[in-house]
């Protein structure tokens, strides 16, 4: 019988001694590896000039099945292969943080806009700056600041359309109630007690994807931002802080409420964001606090259910705000060889023949992010006509999460904390005041 | 073995063991039966049959992901990983142990700090770096074997201590040279411990998605286990195919342990049968 | 013979692994240690002290996550070498024993995910298998919210990691006991040693360095314990089940790099005061045994 042993330990120290004289050939020549050629390896593989196709290494966050799609038509009208790599969407700027140190990024990456990532990847160090692109000025005025710096440089333009923070509501549902959209938070709670009536869960909240618990303070603070203007400056230089923002701490003050009154799904503690995206689609939940790139995962999973779903902005009296996601953006690090096949490959993905591609395969991804890109009305999809009417009528601010001076993490937790009744609405904004001011000074940020 | 003679207490015994078995089983039970259903009816995360047997799921779960060229990867990165864990730890275990002095002395808190010290991703990213093996596959080998072999190494030395040192001595006063005497004497008797230590590293590794989102580049180095986190966080309310593909990745583990099993068994009666 | 011995057990035995190991382990952790006293963005660090021991030990979560870790670690430490000692005599005495050890087995292979995602189903509160069960047996005081309520979700991911390893910590005995003489065990049971007897002077003693492997392994891993919190509750809701490595991560995570190696360096202080001190315990243990 031990035969059998020694049989299986001498074929397993042979496989050993294979790898090892594997590893010895790999390390005499690094281009003999399947991995794209890592920066300072002796001679660049793939130098653009040959006749062969250019691959472009390119890191996304998230998976999306038809992504492929739109991202390989796009390369075949530049002539040019793509190397995606998918990596998921809470880890991806830790990583490219990371590979930024070594200069190791991908050819192409992409990124949320914003000083704190911006800061953080050492854009001026590390990405390539793009001013001298022509679509530079085709990017919509509204979201400029987040892709042109105050000296003019660029270090990257939009890779995607704009989203908007808001709450997806399910149609049947809402005229099975016999409601309408809600214009305030007092009606707020009336629809909610129809919708509870009618037999379907008033608002759905997904706690156990914490992240989705920031959206109802972030689309809220748009209206502090209308109503006392300035705040987001003085909150960047230490002459503000969260606790000033009325409308943000409501907002979660607003989500406890609900949960009170029976509004909310009962097990919203494990309940998950696809389980959220579920409910909605589906009717069993009359509305979801949601980020519209919310649409595009809808339209992979449940494309029957897509047209029965609408979008609403955070309801607060009186005049009516959006809170906008500018789009991830587009960057080149300076390590990349590739650098002329990058830039045809965006500027295509910008020009109005790109941007068609894009939204034929993504009809739910939002508003485009280019001037002079014309949506074709018919095809477009009954919650992104609402998001559409919505920011025609609504004023639109850029998330604070990108707009903040320093990184003041994930705070869904805490929000879960506020749904279990432990704290409040303010002692949240305290404890963002103090974790922001901890992190601004170990930047070193003026005013901190 | 002698314990036939008890058949009343061998009764209760499996009683037992069956009655606990069935914490294990229902999991993996919930698991199969769920990844055969309509998205309604997994959704209530039930046990009971389906009305319906949605094969389908699986393709589905194929279709979505690249599942060929990770499982081509996980393979590739699994085996040479656990192949040279096993060696050097075994080899090292064997110096550790036998040897009595202030090497292994050293050596063992060098070990101890393996099992105790978390691997700090930044800096080992620039070691990485300098030895150029920063997006290859064989950088994230050696990482898995430098984080992983302590446990082997600590584990070996264990199961060192009860092979007696007079095999060694008898061995060397027949003429054997060192390697010769590892290799063909002391390793064979590792044979129970081996395997073990095969099972766990390869468990270690298979299911492991840090080090291959940190330190690989490329979509065409996927690997499994990332392709289920990817897939979980975009197909996570359709237990059906989360189901699927849980089971699509945990099979090869799984068969690999019940091969692995008749090695076991296989040292366990040849023990039976020298004494 | 001395002599003989040093060329016979050769320092060489050590070198591929002391080479792997050395370069790709012991160097950039020992590097990483000089950041805990720096703000550190990855480029560049600046010294600050102890500063970020300071933040660490002020952070409002901190004796929260100490606590849940003491819970884990001396709640798993029990639970896991228990299960798995009585498992393996059960085991070591049964006929069938390759059958159940491979079932007892089997969940040590799934990955963390995978078993974050099962028990978030099997413990859902409403429609949980486990809920449902206890329900249909009339037990429905015990149908908790397991993974949602403070002072239950933290034993629930006990529960959790000893489904999962309880075979780990088997399989070191399993290998322990293989290495009894059997003619050991018939000699006893000619002088006529009970059950109790041969375990407590045959089996036990020969199990003593399995059983202090076991111990060791659910300490450190206990203290240490990321992966099965971070995806099954995250630390959550609240902080009920925050350990203190993930807040460690979530400290990496906001881009606080110095921070989160201090918090790191924290957390290998404890592991490896308690490890040495059980080590010496269990030492001392197996010498008078």
């Amino acid at each position: 019988m031990s035969k059998v042993i020694r049989t299986a330990l001498f074929s397993l120290s042979a496989a050993a001694l294979v790898a090892a004289t594997a590893c010895g050939g790999n390390n005499a020549s690094p281009s003999g590896s399947t991995a794209t050629s890592p920066a300072g390896s002796s001679e660049p593989a793939g130098s653009a000039n040959t006749g062969k196709k250019v691959t472009i290494s390119h890191a996304v966050g998230g998976d999306s099945p038809s992504r492929d799609v739109w991202m390989k038509a796009i390369g075949e009208a530049v002539g040019v292969e793509l190397d995606i790599q998918v990596l998921p969407l809470e880890q991806m700027e830790q990583i490219y943080k990371v590979k930024a140190g070594t200069n190791d990024l991908p050819d192409l990456i992409s990124y949320h806009p914003g000083a704190r990532t911006r800061d953080d990847l050492q854009a001026k160090d590390k990405l390539i700056d793009l001013s001298d692109m022509p679509i530079v000025q085709n990017i919509l005025d509204d979201i400029k600041p987040y892709y042109v710096e105050q000296d003019g440089k660029v270090y990257g333009v939009p890779g995607q359309a704009l989203k908007f923070g808001g709450i997806a509501y399910n149609k049947k549902a809402f005229t099975e109630a016999g409601v309408s959209i809600p214009q305030s938070l007092d009606e707020l709670f009336a629809v909610s007690e129809k919708l509870k009536a009618a037999g379907k869960v008033p608002l759905y909240l997904s706690a156990k994807d914490s992240w989705t618990l920031q959206i109802p303070g972030l689309a809220a603070f748009s209206y502090d931002q209308l109503q006392s203007p300035g705040i987001l400056d003085k909150i960047n230089t230490n002459q503000a802080t969260f606790k000033d923002a009325a409308h943000f701490i409501e907002a979660f003050d607003t989500m406890k409420k609900m949960v009170d009154q029976g509004y909310v799904n009962s097990d919203y503690l494990s309940a998950t964001y696809t389980n959220g995206l579920q409910a909605i689609s589906e009717g069993k939940a009359g509305m979801y606090p949601v980020l519209t790139s919310a649409f595009s995962t809808i339209l992979d999973t449940m494309p029957d259910l897509i047209n029965d779903v609408g979008f609403f902005p955070w309801p607060v009296e009186g005049d009516k705000t959006v809170t906008v996601w500018p789009p991830m953006i587009y960057g080149i690090p300076q390590s990349s060889k590739n650098a002329d096949a990058v830039k045809k490959y965006i500027e295509f993905f910008a020009s109005s023949e790109g941007q068609k591609i894009y939204f034929d395969t993504l009809p739910a991804a939002g508003v485009p992010a280019y001037k002079g890109v014309e949506l074709d009305e018919s095809k477009l999809l009954d919650p992104v006509k609402e998001m559409i009417e919505v920011t025609k009528t609504a004023k639109q601010f850029a998330t604070v999460d990108f707009s903040v001076v320093a990184n003041m993490g994930a705070f869904g937790q805490t929000v879960q904390e506020i749904l279990m009744g432990q704290k409040s609405g303010a002692d949240l904004a305290a404890e963002l005041s103090d974790i922001l001011a901890k992190n601004a000074k170990a930047k070193g940020a003026p005013g901190f | 073995m002698k314990t036939r003679s008890l058949p009343v207490g061998q009764i209760v015994l499996i009683a037992v063991l069956s009655a606990l078995s069935l914490l294990i089983l229902v999991p993996f039970y919930l698991i199969f039966i769920n990844s055969l259903k309509s998205p309604a009816e997994a959704s209530e995360l039930g046990l009971a049959f389906p009305s319906k047997l949605e094969w389908s799921n699986y393709s589905k779960v194929f279709e979505v992901a690249d599942l060929p060229l990770a499982f081509t990867n996980s393979i590739v990165l699994t085996f040479s990983s656990v192949a040279i864990i096993l060696i050097s730890a075994a080899m090292a275990a064997f110096a550790i142990q036998r040897r009595k002095d202030g090497w292994s002395a050293a050596l063992n808190v060098l070990v101890m700090l393996g099992l105790v010290v978390p691997p700090a991703i930044v800096p080992l990213y620039k070691v990485l770096s300098f030895f150029h093996l920063n997006g290859t596959i064989l950088g994230v080998v050696l990482i898995n074997v430098a984080t992983r072999s302590p446990l082997s190494v600590f584990l070996a030395n264990q199961f060192l201590k009860s092979i007696s040192k007079e095999i060694d001595e008898a061995a060397i006063i027949d003429g054997c040279g060192k390697y010769k005497l590892f290799f063909r004497i002391v390793l064979p008797l590792m044979g129970p411990i081996m395997v073990t230590l095969f099972v766990f590293n390869s468990t270690f590794v298979w299911n492991d998605f840090m080090y291959v989102l940190y330190f690989l580049s490329s979509g065409k180095q996927m690997t499994l286990p990332l392709t289920m986190y990817l897939f979980i966080g975009q197909f996570g309310s359709m237990w059906n195919l989360v189901f699927a593909n849980i089971l699509i990745i945990s099979a090869p583990l799984l068969i690999i342990y019940f091969f692995a099993q008749r090695f076991i068994i296989a040292g366990m009666t040849a023990g039976a049968i020298k004494g | 013979m001395h002599k003989l011995e040093r060329k016979t057990y050769s320092i060489s035995f050590a070198i591929p692994w002391l080479l792997i190991y050395g370069i790709f382990f012991v160097l950039p952790t020992l590097f990483s240690f000089y950041y805990a006293f720096t703000d550190w963005d990855l480029t560049s660090a600046k010294f600050s002290g102890f500063s970020n021991f300071v933040e660490m030990f002020n952070n409002p979560v901190f004796s929260t996550a100490l606590a849940n870790t003491a819970i884990f670690t001396i709640l798993s430490i029990v639970l896991k070498v228990g299960v798995s000692l009585a498992l393996a005599m059960a085991l070591y005495h049964c006929i069938a024993s390759n059958f159940f050890r491979t079932i007892f087995f089997s969940p040590y292979v799934l990955s963390y995910i995978a078993i974050g995602v099962l028990f978030t189903a099997i413990m859902h509160p409403e429609i949980g298998v486990l809920n449902k069960a206890l329900r249909a047996i009339g037990l429905d005081f015990l149908a908790l919210n397991w993974l949602i309520e403070k002072g239950q979700v933290i034993y629930s991911l006990v529960f959790i990691d000893v489904w999962k390893s309880a075979g780990f910590h088997l399989a070191i005995f399993i290998a322990a006991l293989q290495t009894i003489p059997s003619d050991m065990m018939e000699s006893a049971s000619i002088d006529g040693a009970g059950p109790w007897k041969k375990f407590r002077y045959i089996t036990f003693p020969m199990l003593a360095s399995a059983f202090n492997a076991n111990v060791i392994f659910a300490l450190i891993v206990g203290l240490t314990k990321f992966d099965l919190v971070f995806v099954t509750t995250g630390g959550g809701p609240g902080y009920y089940s925050e350990v203190l490595k993930t807040l460690v991560y979530k400290q990496f995570a906001m881009g606080r790099y110095g921070l989160a190696t201090a918090g790191e360096l924290i957390i290998f202080v404890i592991v490896i005061t308690l490890t040495v001190t059980m080590r010496k315990f269990l030492d001392k243990r197996e010498v008078e045994v």
